[in-house]
C-alpha cells in the first residue's frame, strides 16, 4: 500500500514539474502528429499495392498501429524515463540517494520520473484504435474488449 | 643568431593541407581503436537496427508472393538484395546527428571545440569515418547470415561494385552535411526535436529507406528527384542492386558530389550566423 502512495506522490511531483514547460505540450502534439501521419502513409503505401497482407486487412493493421502508438506513449511516458534515470544514476553514483531512503528501492527507481506530455501519444493511439475498430468487419463485444484491456496491463508494466 | 622556424610555416598551403590530412588520419585511427574496444556494444546496436529492414523485407516479400512473385516488376529476390544492402547503407548513414548539437552546446563541449584551430565539422567527419571502418567489418558476417535467410538476387558487375564503394562514402558525406546544417538550429532553439522528427519523416518517405522509390506514387518520385535524400539511400543501394549503366553510375556519383557541396555551403552559412549567437560559460 505504501508503494502505491509513494508512486502517487512521485506522479504528482512529476506532473507539477512538467506543467512548468507548457510549450513541450505543443512540441509533443506536433511530434505525435508527424508519427501518426507517417504510420498512415506507410499503411496506405502498402495497401496501394495489395488488398490484404497475409490475411490482414487495412483496418486490422490500423488497430495494430493504434496499439503500437498507445504502448509507445505509455513506455515513453513512464517506463523509459525511469530506466534511463536508473542507468545514469548508477554511472554517476547518485543511486545511493535512492538506496538509502527507507522505502523499497525497486519501487523508488521505477516511479521517479514521468513525462506527462507523452500522454498525447496514448490519446492519439486510442483514437487510431477506435477508428480501426469501427471499420473492422469481424464482430467483438464487451468480453473481447475486457480481455484486451487486461492484456494491455502486463505489457505496459516492467514486472 | 638564427631562429628556427618550423618547417610547416614555410610550406604555406601545402603544409596546411598536410596537417589537415594528418588530423583526419589521426582522428579516424583513434575512432577505429576506440570503437573496436566497444565491439560488443556496437554489434548489439547493429543487431537492433536490423529489425527495421527485416520488417520491410517481410512485408514486401509477402506482397510479392501473393501477387505471383513480384510487385511493380520488383521480385522477392530484388527486395531481399535491396534491404540487405540497405543495412550497410543505413549504417554508413549514421552521422553526427542534428539533435546532438543540443547536447554539445548544453554540456559546454563546444567551448573546448572552439578553442581548437579547425572547425568541429572536421573532427566529426573524421571520427565517424573511422567508426565506419569498424561498422563495415562488423557488417560482413551479418550480411552473410541475412543472405542465407532471404536468398537475394544480386549480380553486380565490377563497375557497379566500384561505384558502390564510392557511393556509400558519398552517402555518408551528404548526410553528414545536412545533419550538421540542421543541427545549427540548436543555436536558436532548445526545442528542435519536432523539426528533426519532421526531417526524419521526409527522409524516410523520400529517400528509399522505407521502400524502393519505384513503389512510390509518381508525384512523390518527381519531388524526391529534387531533394538530397535519395542520393544517400536509394542511389547507393541501386548502384549494387539495380542495373545502372556506366554513364548513369558516373552521373549519380557527380550528383552526390553536388549535394555534398550544397550541404557544405548551407552549413558554412548557417555556422557563420550560429556562432555569432553563441555565448557560454564553463564546460
Amino acid at each position: 500500500m505504501n508503494a502505491v502512495r509513494v508512486s502517487w506522490l512521485f506522479f504528482k511531483l512529476g506532473v507539477l514539474n512538467e506543467l512548468q514547460y507548457r510549450v513541450n505540450f505543443f512540441v509533443s502534439l506536433l511530434q505525435a502528429a508527424i508519427a501518426l501521419v507517417t504510420g498512415l502513409v506507410v499503411l496506405a503505401l502498402v495497401y496501394s499495392h495489395t488488398e490484404e497482407l497475409n490475411g490482414w486487412s487495412k483496418s486490422e493493421l490500423l488497430c495494430v498501429l493504434g496499439v503500437q502508438i498507445l504502448m509507445g506513449g505509455a513506455i515513453k511516458m513512464y517506463i523509459q524515463p525511469n530506466m534511463t534515470r536508473l542507468i545514469e544514476d548508477v554511472r554517476d553514483g547518485k543511486l545511493d540517494f535512492a538506496l538509502t531512503k527507507p522505502e523499497d528501492a525497486q519501487v523508488l527507481v521505477s516511479v521517479r520520473e514521468v513525462r506527462i506530455w507523452q500522454a498525447v501519444d496514448i490519446v492519439s493511439g486510442l483514437i487510431v484504435l477506435a477508428v480501426g475498430l469501427s471499420r473492422v468487419t469481424t464482430s467483438f463485444g464487451p468480453p473481447e474488449a475486457a480481455a484486451f484491456a487486461v492484456s494491455l496491463m502486463p505489457s505496459g508494466t516492467p514486472l | 643568431m638564427t631562429t628556427v622556424v618550423p618547417e610547416v610555416a614555410h610550406e604555406g598551403e601545402a603544409g596546411r593541407f598536410r596537417s589537415m590530412v594528418d588530423l583526419y588520419v589521426t582522428t579516424a585511427r583513434t575512432a577505429v581503436s576506440q570503437q573496436f574496444q566497444y565491439r560488443t556494444a556496437n554489434y548489439f546496436y547493429m543487431l537492433g537496427m536490423i529489425a527495421e529492414p527485416v520488417i520491410y523485407l517481410v512485408v514486401w516479400t509477402t506482397i510479392a508472393d501473393q501477387q505471383g512473385g513480384s510487385v511493380n516488376g520488383l521480385s522477392a529476390g530484388y527486395f531481399a538484395a535491396y534491404y540487405i544492402v540497405w543495412t550497410l547503407v543505413r549504417n554508413m548513414n549514421i552521422v553526427f546527428g542534428a539533435p546532438f548539437w543540443e547536447h554539445r552546446i548544453r554540456e559546454g563541449e563546444l567551448n573546448r571545440d572552439l578553442l581548437r584551430p579547425v572547425l568541429p565539422l572536421h573532427y566529426d567527419i573524421a571520427y565517424f569515418a573511422g567508426w565506419k571502418v569498424v561498422v563495415i567489418v562488423l557488417w560482413i558476417p551479418l550480411a552473410i547470415a541475412l543472405s542465407f535467410l532471404f536468398d537475394p538476387s544480386l549480380s553486380p558487375n565490377v563497375q557497379q561494385v566500384v561505384a558502390f564503394g564510392i557511393a556509400i562514402w558519398g552517402a555518408y558525406l551528404i548526410r553528414t552535411m545536412f545533419q550538421e546544417a540542421l543541427g545549427m538550429l540548436c543555436f536558436w532553439t532548445t526545442r528542435g526535436a519536432a523539426i528533426f522528427d519532421l526531417w526524419m519523416t521526409l527522409e524516410l518517405l523520400l529517400s528509399g529507406r522505407l521502400v524502393p522509390l519505384p513503389l512510390m506514387p509518381d508525384w512523390v518520385q518527381e519531388i524526391s528527384r529534387f531533394l538530397p535524400f535519395q542520393w544517400a539511400f536509394y542511389f547507393p543501394i541501386e548502384t549494387l542492386v539495380g542495373d545502372y549503366s556506366n554513364v548513369e553510375l558516373v552521373r549519380g556519383l557527380l550528383v552526390q558530389l553536388l549535394w555534398i557541396l550544397i550541404g557544405l555551403a548551407i552549413f558554412r552559412v548557417a555556422w557563420r550566423y550560429a556562432i555569432r549567437r553563441y555565448s557560454a560559460v564553463g564546460g
